[in-house]
């Protein structure tokens, strides 16, 4: 089978509520075996996207493809496609294995191919002690697993998954991301992921899909989707970042301008054309930025000027807040130096401000904030 | 602070003194009674016995009990058939609607139910509006016969009782998580999957409730028959009226009263063991 094969294919998709439009085209493509994460806030379109997909809103225009196959009109349990509900959705009148079991039921498997089946599945999330219990006596992660489990043991062809980890807590949601994660790389299968959580988008997903309002903003590995952000959007859902006005004044050479940034002058790379005249923006990481305490007779030297506002003591780092002259408001996050463990700012001293040259991201300013 | 027990202790010490003044003794003089003889003067007879035990056994008796169980089961079964769609369509029409739909379910409530089985009465005598009607569309050629029959005392009853069957229907509906639903969907389950394994089992408590709320009474509504049932159409209630009332054999109707209390705690230890069954981690306080 070839792996780039489109399981998946959003063409034009549009769906509409009342007079709402929820999705005014989309077009997606998901390849066999993808761990893919649509991504954004709430009311995106990103859940519409996947109950499309699953069967339970019909497109009202374009159409939804599985397996190179239009299933705008096939009903959910005709779709090879399962899901696992955010609230789980379990049976609470059956025990897990009924529960887990459901689906094969439903195709009139013969019994003892259930059970054997519902037993192996049991054993992938670590559930077969549980079998006999009702949903009700399981914890929230325990709950998610026999979703999961109930999702999987059908073999479908796309699992789709909508905010499921959204419940549980942090220490929790850490382990299943990293489980979930596992699972999709044993068993092989096509992973749709919906969340507005952009870490668990990052740290789980082949390819993530950033949305907004029905849009698809940016999609790309998450390296790209963090480093190179296409928008303002992208790059203030996805992790933290700074964003600096400037102005071109200059372009010394093709694919370098200079540029007049805040109070400093300096020369940027970037493979998007600009004329002399134009507003941009350029994004910085806050991990990317480089503080130094700056004597107050010392001009800051190529670099921004501004004074500490505020710190915050993370174990790993030491994030601050500073104030640049111009008033502009920067967040910085430093890792701790072992050769040197008093590293500490008092508030309102001086500092320089500096970046690793080409780290940062620059954006034309008629982009969409 | 010792008013404020004194309040507490006195508040909630009113309701087993009103349970007890008022359900329990009178149950329990019923209890003594069935064990007495009649005395033709005085009533009772201070002289126990199992006698009027013993005579319920008798095989007029056990029809009119078996007549009326009979009617009872049907008038439920036929209101749980009416009730059950118009609940899942009332959990399913706009919230904004859903009020005025169960404030239309509950006005009959308004009207005395003795008055509306008059009215029924009137629609279903040989000149009545049912008869007229159907005369006028040529189905019938004389008036039928509708009044004094089983059917139009089972009639009479599901009409009183529907309202106790919708309602917990209803609420057992409004319970349901619509994502059960499509998670049954999406598992393949196809509409009739869905209902019988997903919907059926978790409305059960529901059903469970309205056939108590409505097989109980219908056992006693001996208006119900009185007003539009012939005269061997008895239920438990017009041979329990019977034996206070007519034959003032208050033993006798004692006896049988407390064979209706046991199966009425019957049919409640029933239901709460199958809420239990169905779900085991839901506590009884809906």
């Amino acid at each position: 089978m070839n792996p780039a094969f489109p399981v998946v294919q959003f063409r034009s998709v549009v769906k509409r509520y009342g007079g709402k439009t929820i999705l005014p085209g989309l077009d997606l493509s998901v390849a066999e075996g993808e761990f893919l994460t649509l991504l954004g806030p709430s009311g995106c379109g990103k859940t519409t996207a996947l109950r499309l997909l699953a069967g339970f809103e019909a497109p009202d225009a374009g159409e939804v493809r599985l397996d190179g196959e239009c299933v705008n009109a096939t009903p959910p349990n005709r779709r090879s496609v399962n899901t696992v509900f955010q609230s789980y959705a379990l049976f609470p009148h059956m025990t897990v294995a009924d529960n887990v079991g459901f689906g094969l039921r439903m195709k009139k498997i013969a019994r003892a191919e259930i059970d054997k089946r519902v037993h192996e599945t049991l054993e992938l999330v670590r559930l077969v002690e549980c079998a006999a219990r009702k949903p009700h006596q399981l914890s929230g992660g325990q709950q998610q697993r026999v979703a999961l489990a109930r999702a999987l043991v059908n073999r479908p062809r796309v699992l789709l998954l909508d905010e499921p980890l959204s419940a549980l807590d942090y220490r929790l949601r850490k382990e299943m991301q990293i489980e979930l994660k596992a699972l999709q790389r044993k068993l092989g299968l096509t992973f749709i992921f919906v969340t507005h959580d952009q870490e668990e988008a990052l740290s789980m997903s082949d390819r993530v899909a950033v949305m907004r309002s029905g849009v698809i903003q940016q999609i790309g590995s998450p390296r790209e989707i963090y480093e190179n952000p296409a928008n303002l959007f992208v790059a203030g859902f996805v992790g933290e970042s700074n964003i600096l006005d400037g102005i071109v004044i200059g372009q010394p050479e093709s694919g370098a301008i200079t540029v007049q940034l805040d109070n400093l002058e300096c020369v940027l790379r970037t493979d998007r054309s600009f004329d002399v005249g134009d507003r941009l923006h350029v994004l910085l990481r806050p991990e990317d930025l480089r503080v130094e305490v700056l004597p107050s007779s010392r001009a800051p030297a190529g670099r921004l000027a501004g004074k500490i506002l505020e710190k915050t003591y993370k174990g790993m780092t030491l994030d601050t807040v500073i104030q640049l002259d111009s008033g502009r408001i920067l967040l910085a996050s430093e890792f701790f130096d072992e050769d040197d463990p008093s590293f500490d700012y008092a508030l309102g001293q001086r500092v320089a401000v500096s970046w690793v040259p080409n780290w940062e991201t620059v954006l034309p300013a008629d982009a969409e904030p | 602070m010792r008013n404020l027990k004194l309040f507490k202790l006195g508040s909630i010490g009113l309701l087993p003194l009103w349970l007890g003044l008022f359900t329990l003794l009178p149950t329990l003089l019923v209890a003594v009674v069935s064990f007495l003889r009649r005395d033709e003067t005085g009533l009772i007879a201070l002289a126990p016995t199992f006698d009027n035990y013993a005579r319920l056994l008798d095989p007029i008796y056990l029809k009119v009990f078996g007549h009326s169980l009979w009617m009872a089961g049907v008038a439920t079964l036929l209101s749980l058939a009416a009730a059950y769609p118009f609940a899942y369509l009332l959990s399913r029409v706009r919230p904004a609607w859903r009020p005025v739909l169960l404030t239309l379910v509950v006005v009959p409530f308004w009207t005395n139910s003795l008055v509306r089985i008059y009215a029924i009465r009137s629609l279903l005598a040989a000149k009545g509006a049912m008869n007229d009607v159907l005369l006028a569309l040529g189905l019938i050629h004389e008036p039928v016969r509708l009044l004094y029959t089983d059917t139009a005392v089972t009639l009479g009853l599901v009409y009183v009782l529907l309202p106790f069957m919708i309602l917990p229907i209803y609420s057992s509906f409004e319970k349901l998580d619509q994502k059960l639903i499509e998670a049954a969907s999406d598992l393949g389950a196809d509409r009739l999957d869905t209902f019988w394994h997903v919907i059926v089992p978790l409305t059960a408590p529901g059903i469970a409730a309205g056939s108590l709320l409505v097989f109980l009474p219908a056992l006693g509504m001996f208006y119900v028959t009185d007003v539009l049932g012939g005269a061997r159409d008895l239920l438990i209630g017009n041979f329990l009226k019977d034996q206070f009332l007519d034959a003032r054999d208050w033993p006798f109707g004692a006896a049988a009263s407390l064979i209706i209390i046991a199966l009425l705690f019957l049919l409640l230890e029933l239901y709460v063991l199958s809420r239990r069954w169905l779900n085991p981690g839901e506590r009884l306080d809906a």
